[in-house]
């Protein structure tokens, strides 16, 4: 896959929503095994666990009712034995086998779920280390490299946080539908009563998001403040031993640390009523089923293991709904950690293709720069062009000095020899011995000297100055001559002629 | 204390250091007991119900359904409305506490001795102040508040089982032996596949680092695409790892489902069976299927939550241990003798000095210095000149030997008293982040506003500041940055010599900066140095050759000791260590004389020193003693 390929599938478009399921998508369409198997899984436990509900309130009707009572077992289980004591043993085999089989879609689905979750941000790091070996250098300049350092580590792991749980969310989706199917076959008001505890729920999901955020993120900048003001402090330690300023110095961090204290204890009482709350609900809709299948019960419309059927499923669609809201909770942080490994593939599809010609890699060399203008990335994808209208001869074994103030653009020309800044005009070219154009680009003698470790970019060998700063093996024959390059003005134009005479002027 | 204290040890102690952790614990765990009866309701009313209500003789009785609902509505809404206070109180404790002990933990490190406080140990000590503590913070607020009340909720849900039916509850009970021991077996290998997983990171983090610091040689090289193999073969280390620890973590899960369904199953079997016999009604056994469910739910959170809790253990031993640390430099506070006013005159007597674990770096000292004299310290790097100088401002206290200053053992002078009468300017100018005046300030910490900036501006223009000030584009509200480096480093030693001259002390312990700064600057130091010791007592570790020719006196060290000492030009003369004399890093043409330099010119020299001669004796009345 080419870098342009692989930042096209960062691309991210549209509002929340769709930028969701971008991302998503994106990790579907890397790991489709892993996440199908893991999908398919979730899915089979969702139904087999709704089955188990179903046979729970199936066995209370049909063997226990009867068989304490003393009457006949009725129904399936009738037909396979009249012995309670067998009935129930059989129940129970199917009971585990259910059991057995749930315990190992869970691994399946726990396993792939992980493997699918691991290869994304082990994708997420390829793209990120493809990048860092092909970015421009201006980028890693005006980067810091904390910058590559996170989209390696955090920044991966928060793009695939909403991926951990989205098997499961799939398959209680599946489960959702398959409790509802069940408890409307079995009663619509059971069906009913049952279902609303998912929108209250999910409402409560929804609004806990909405106030907590902003919380968080005041206790995430206390946090930073904390550690700031530690790690200034211990850094002047000896200062504030030196000023007796041991006290003051607590003081200032005391009143940060209970900025933060209190904005925790927020964040925390928050929490406090979140957490009731959503454990209130399910057994809140608990009594209502029984109540709603009470009154049902009494008109003969359902029987009582329809209610603890009915009961059971509740409890169980209370965690997938909760899974729901881990994935929506990760989702803002993940598009933003997304976003940023995304803008390194693209950065890094902004960088010339390697030319063709292969140079000679015998013998000292000549440099030719014919009216080059060379540029530099500043950073944010811009091309600020550095130096203009170079032209420049320096002959096979002489060393030429390069010489000038700070930010005369000495170190970009050595850098445009070695192809490490890069020319902006087709014209703008460095050539081999043999003096012929090629599409400007060069890289050192080294380089030259191992073709194969080289892209098969065409290799200028450059002349001996080049040589010279990169190894000091320079020898007898770099001390024969030497030029002196005046770099002070490359900008302006009158430049031009002191750039194209000086090596001659040694 | 040590990192092997024990857990109760370390939970006696860690209680103690925060109080607030404890308060009001009783009420809380009495509530917490409430809130766990509370969520217990939900099986009870579906056994009453389905045994009073579903089943009554005669069919449904309504009266009974609802009345049991509107009581388990309000019995669920009371519990939960338990659960919020008990869960608001721990959060504010355990807050509370660790504010205490953040802050505490800061104080102490500020306390410790200089040599204590090394680069390595710093970013040490803030990961105790901010990641460790976090840690406590978690142990607190979920995984201990969870696994208390976890574990009062599978107590009473057992209980209740146990009330219902102890057969089927134990029944139930050994149902779920096989799970906690294989749980018990896997924790500690997920653990360990975690850890394996954290620390292939840490590889691949140093691998990125590695290279973007050598980009250019790399691009320079062409070896992008080996550099790209290597980056590659971590990644997919780390990917084998995750997968590991996927499957391994599953296991854990499956385990516990399997658990699970079996102690279901066995409740089912068991309780049918029992019902069959009478033993138990029909509601008992489906109140069971919950009750199981009730009870395995929190035991499986526990045995989660034990990872997590051994790492928060760990981290609050840390900050525990780093608040126990024993002092080596203790403040005398106020039983201690303060320096009096205006006596800044040093007397030093044998003084060794080891390092703790290290060689002995001042080896028996001897050094009177009257008030109002000027002693410059000069000597190789390693010769014990700093080591010397950090003595008298008591950043250590010496192994052997007395340092005194007016009179007065310093191990005997109040922290405050000391740091009103000696200052400090280091070599480095360390500037906190923040104005002028607010860096300032730490030097007149009681100052008003308006006091500070007159006095601060009167400091500026008797050092011959005031036109650098004036220059400065918001003046004292100039922004410095992180650690000044919005300044330059010339700039920051000129904002730490007016802090010392806001001090006014009586001694002054200077060392001289060996960085290069811009020939202005170097000029405003210097003279600003010079109005600073003026009339004071003063040490300069001296780095300039003209610092030294300044000093009445000029004290040679060499391998820990104090092997020459008198004025500068009776040392050239006499021919001494000139090697020491002539301090590295002297940039300036004019003083960077060489010995043979100075040994070609001998006529200057001698002339210079019968000048000073009488200055020089007038010191030598004084007790002295050049050692050898």
């Amino acid at each position: 896959m080419t870098p342009r390929d692989q930042a096209t599938r960062y691309a991210l478009s549209g509002r929340f929503t769709h930028k969701a399921s971008q991302l998503l998508a994106h990790a579907v369409r890397d790991q489709p095994l892993h996440f199908g198997v893991a999908v398919a899984a979730a899915a089979a436990f969702s139904l087999l666990t709704v089955a188990f509900g179903t046979l729970l309130g199936e066995i209370t009707d049909q063997v226990v009712i009867p068989g304490v009572a003393g009457e006949p077992i009725e129904g399936y289980w009738g037909t396979l034995t009249q012995d309670p004591s067998t009935a129930i043993w059989l129940a129970g085999a199917v009971f585990l086998g259910i059991g057995v089989l749930n315990a190992i879609l869970v691994g399946v689905r726990r396993t792939m779920q992980g493997f699918a979750v691991a290869g994304v941000g082990a994708r997420h790091r390829r793209v990120v280390a493809d990048a860092l070996a092909s970015l421009p250098l201006g980028w890693h300049r005006s980067n810091p490299s904390g910058r590559m350092l996170s989209a390696m580590s955090s920044d991966s792991e928060t793009a695939t946080s909403p991926l951990h749980p989205f098997a499961f969310t799939v398959g209680s989706f599946v489960m959702m539908i398959a409790a509802g199917v069940t408890m409307w076959r079995m009663d619509p008001w059971l069906a009913l009563t049952g279902l609303a505890v998912v929108p209250v729920i999910f409402a409560i999901n929804v609004a806990y998001e909405r106030v907590i955020t902003p919380r968080w993120d005041a206790g995430q900048s206390l946090r930073a403040d904390v550690s700031t003001i530690a790690h200034e402090s211990f850094e002047g330690g000896t200062v504030v031993k030196a000023l007796g300023a041991e006290a003051r110095e607590t003081e200032r961090f005391a009143r940060v640390t209970n900025g933060l204290r209190d904005a925790d204890t927020k964040v925390g009482h928050t929490s406090a009523w979140f957490e009731p709350l959503m454990d209130l609900i399910v057994p809140l809709g608990a009594v209502a089923l029984m109540v709603v299948g009470a009154l049902r019960a009494s008109e003969g419309a359902v029987s009582v293991g329809n209610v603890v059927s009915a009961i059971y499923l509740v409890t169980l669609m209370a965690v997938p709904i909760r899974g729901l809201g881990w994935v929506l909770g990760q989702m803002p942080q993940a598009l933003v950690a997304f976003r940023r490994v995304g803008e390194i593939a693209t950065a890094a599809t902004e960088v010339d293709e390697p030319g063709h010609v292969t140079i000679p890699t015998s013998g000292a060399a000549a440099l030719t720069f014919d009216r080059a203008s060379i540029g530099a990335d500043d950073g944010d994808g811009e091309l600020s062009v550095i130096l203009r209208d170079i032209t420049l001869d320096l002959r096979p074994g002489t060393v030429t000095a390069l010489v000038g103030s700070t930010g005369s653009g000495k170190s970009t020309l050595a850098l445009a020899a070695a192809r490490l800044a890069r020319p902006v005009e087709e014209r703008s070219t460095s050539t081999a011995p043999t003096s012929r154009p090629s599409r400007g680009s060069a890289t050192t003698s080294h380089s030259c000297r191992r073709p194969r470790l080289s892209s098969p970019a065409p290799c200028v060998t450059t002349s001996r100055w080049a040589r010279t700063t990169t190894t000091p093996r320079c020898g007898t024959r770099c001390a024969a001559r030497m030029s002196w390059t005046w770099s002070s003005g490359c900008r302006a134009t009158a430049a031009r002629d002191s750039m194209r005479c000086s090596p001659s002027a040694a | 204390m040590s990192d092997d204290m024990t857990t109760r040890h370390l939970l006696r102690r860690g209680l103690e250091l925060s109080p607030e952790f404890r308060r009001g614990l009783g009420v809380t765990l009495a509530l917490a007991a409430v809130a766990a009866t509370g969520r217990a309701a939900t099986p009870f009313l579906t056994q009453r119900i389905t045994d009073l209500g579903l089943l009554a003789p005669g069919g449904v009785d309504m009266e009974v359904v609802v009345l049991y609902a509107l009581g388990g509505v309000v019995v669920l809404v009371m519990s939960a409305m338990v659960a919020w206070r008990v869960r608001r109180r721990m959060v504010a404790a355990s807050e509370a506490g660790l504010a205490t002990l953040r802050i505490r933990a800061f104080g102490k490190v500020h306390e410790l001795s200089v040599l204590t406080q090394n680069e390595e140990q710093r970013g040490r000590y803030v990961s105790r102040v901010t990641g460790d503590v976090e840690t406590i913070r978690d142990l607190m607020q979920w995984t201990g508040a969870a696994m208390i009340i976890s574990a009062m909720e599978s107590a009473v849900v057992f209980l209740v089982m146990l009330l219902y039916s102890w057969k089927l509850s134990l029944l139930v009970l050994l149902a779920f032996i096989p799970m906690v021991m294989s749980l018990l077996w896997i924790q500690p290998r997920v653990r360990a596949a975690f850890q394996t997983v954290r620390s292939r990171m840490a590889d691949l983090l140093g691998r990125v680092s590695e290279q973007l610091v050598g980009i250019s040689t790399i691009r320079a090289y062409g070896v992008q695409q080996r550099m790209r193999d290597q980056l590659g073969e971590e990644i997919d280390g780390i990917l084998k790892a995750e997968k590991r620890a996927s499957l391994l973590a599953s296991l854990n899960f499956s385990s516990t489902v399997l658990g699970q369904s079996l102690a279901t199953g066995i409740a089912l079997i068991g309780g049918t069976h029992l019902a069959l016999r009478g033993e138990i009604t029909v509601g008992t056994v489906v109140a069971f299927a919950f009750l199981v469910y009730m009870f395995s739910g929190p035991l499986m959170w526990i045995i989660e939550m034990l990872a997590e809790m051994q790492r928060a253990i760990v981290g609050w031993r840390r900050v525990v241990s780093l608040v126990d640390e024993e002092l080596t430099v203790a403040d005398p506070g106020g039983d201690g003798t303060p320096i009096p006013h205006g006596r800044g005159d040093l007397r030093i007597e044998g003084v060794h000095l080891t390092y703790p674990g290290g060689p002995e770096v001042l080896r028996g000292i001897d050094l009177e210095l009257p008030a109002g004299r000027r002693l410059a310290l000069v000597g190789q790097t390693g010769s014990g000149k700093t080591s010397l100088a950090r003595l008298m401002s008591r950043f250590f206290d010496p192994t052997e030997g007395t340092v005194r200053v007016g009179g007065v053992d310093l191990r005997d002078v109040p922290m405050d008293s000391l740091r009103r009468s000696v200052a400090v300017v280091p070599q480095e100018g360390f500037l906190f982040d923040g104005t002028l005046r607010s860096n300032l300030a730490y030097a007149l910490p009681d100052a008003s506003h308006d006091d500070l900036e007159r006095r601060c501006l009167a400091a500026f223009e008797s050092l011959g500041l005031d036109g650098w000030i004036q220059r400065l584009p918001a003046g004292l509200d100039t922004h410095v940055g992180p650690r000044g480096e919005l300044l330059s480093a010339g700039e920051r030693q000129l904002v730490s010599i007016a802090r010392a001259y806001l001090r006014d002390p009586d001694l002054l312990i200077l060392d001289e900066a060996t960085s290069a700064v811009d020939p202005a600057t170097e000029v405003r130091i210097s003279r600003a140095l010079e109005s600073l010791m003026q009339g004071r007592t003063a040490v300069v570790i001296a780095h300039r050759l003209s610092t030294a020719e300044r000093a009445d006196v000029v004290g040679v060290m060499e391998q820990g000791e104090l092997v020459e000492l008198g004025h500068h030009d009776d040392l050239v003369a006499a021919g001494a260590s000139t090697r020491a004399c002539t301090p590295r890093g002297s940039r300036r043409p004019g003083t960077d004389a060489t010995r043979r330099d100075r040994r070609a010119t001998p006529s200057r020299h001698r002339r210079v020193a019968l000048s000073a001669r009488g200055r020089v004796r007038s010191w030598k009345d004084g007790r002295h003693a050049a050692r050898r």
